[in-house]
């Protein structure tokens, strides 16, 4: 059984990840719509679940992050919502990349702390007195 | 669960939310179930359940509510202001609703003959469009009667200059229309409009805000399932053995059974 605390962490820590994901690729595809996020997500290695995708973009959206648009496809069929980048999200992207790679860097070099550390430990517990 | 279950489920779900952002999200949400590929996953797999899912829009509203709500009591410093503000709008509503539903009233058309000459197939101004699959009707400010024939096309008359018949739904604005609908579910979206259903042959899921509605059940039983708001609802018999469902939500609105006056 799963630590319902530990989903939680996982939960907030994805919410974020996902959020700023969705981002880069709104800023690298200009426009994109639900399941084409999703698969690009999916590409990717993330493992999304559209009741986790639409809830987030409409998060984004009443933030004034993100603008949307009706289209419906050339050949017909159900229209989609396709999202973009609103100024503001283009705005908070920048400093968001710079957070998110800060604090990668600064858990990559706990991480190598904590192994040198574990590594030292080993060493000693191995070497005979 | 179905698609058309999980939308009307979801529909339901999504009642907190304002008109705008529940359309987007219904429309959003039916165009993704459309364009989903067979695989192992059900509908509750992807989105999780009808409620689940509207709960996380709901709670999202709720927040953008109190932040606007918390900034203009800072602003404004509000509190009786608000209360009068709150009594005048609700005084003009009233006042409004009674406006519109009394510009309705004083038709001499017994809306509930469908063998009156008027509705024939050879009258003039009447078109017609093949049409099979679920039917959205969207009325703004609009007197709109719809009745069911058991063709595959949707029929319609309307005297106005805003109506749009497009892929899947007919949008009446300013405008009057009798329409006759195919053999299949229909829903429909009535804002400060007056709605006359005669004898539905299909499902009907029906959302009204600030209008009126008037249905001639005639003979014909049906399961209802109606929720209202600020409302005035008649009593409709409700059979639940019945094989059609009548589901309304209404705000500010008037739902009565039409009798021809």
């Amino acid at each position: 059984m799963i630590d319902p605390a530990f989903e939680k962490w996982q939960s907030q820590l994805r919410k974020g990840f996902l959020e700023l994901c969705v981002l880069v690729i709104l800023e690298e595809r200009r426009q994109s719509y639900g399941l084409e996020l999703l698969h690009v997500l999916e590409q990717s290695g993330l493992d999304v679940r559209e009741g986790t995708l639409y809830p987030l973009l409409n998060r984004l959206h009443k933030s004034g992050w993100l603008e949307s648009n009706w289209e419906t496809p050339v050949d017909g069929g159900h229209p989609r919502r396709f999202y973009k980048l609103s100024a503001v999200g283009k705005n908070q992207l920048a400093p968001m990349l710079a957070t998110y790679q800060a604090n990668t860097a600064s858990f990559e070099r706990l991480v190598q702390g904590s192994l040198a550390s574990l590594s030292r430990a080993l060493e000693a517990q191995e070497t005979p007195p | 669960m179905t698609g058309p279950e999980y939308i009307a489920a979801l529909k339901k779900a999504l009642r907190g939310l304002d008109r705008k952002t529940r359309d987007d999200v219904v429309l959003e949400i039916e165009g993704h179930i459309a364009a989903l590929s067979e695989d192992n996953l059900s509908l509750i797999d992807r989105f999780g359940t009808p409620e689940a899912l509207a709960g996380q829009y709901v709670e999202q509203q709720s927040g953008v509510d109190r932040q606007t709500k918390s900034l203009g009591q800072r602003v404004a410093g509000l509190g009786k202001g608000v209360l009068i503000l709150i009594g005048s709008v609700t005084v003009l509503l009233v006042a409004g609703i009674t406006l519109i539903v009394y510009s309705f009233d004083g038709d001499d058309f017994d809306y509930a003959n469908q063998a009156a000459p008027e509705l024939s197939a050879t009258a003039e101004g009447w078109e017609s469009r093949p049409w099979t699959g679920p039917v959205e009707i969207n009325a703004q400010q609009a007197q709109i009667v719809l009745y069911w024939h058991g063709q595959d096309s949707l029929r319609w008359h309307c005297d106005g200059r805003q109506f749009n018949v497009g892929g899947r739904s007919m949008e009446v604005r300013h405008a009057h229309c009798l329409v006759f609908l195919p053999h299949s579910a229909a829903s429909i979206q009535a804002e400060q409009s007056a709605v006359t259903i005669v004898r539905p042959q299909a499902d009907v899921d029906i959302d009204l805000d600030q209008s009126r509605l008037r249905l001639a059940a005639g003979s014909q039983a049906y399961r209802f399932d109606i929720e209202s708001d600020l409302s005035d609802v008649a009593d409709f018999p409700n059979d639940p053995s019945a094989p059609l469902a009548v589901t309304i939500i209404a705000r500010e609105s008037l739902v009565e059974p039409y009798a021809y006056e």
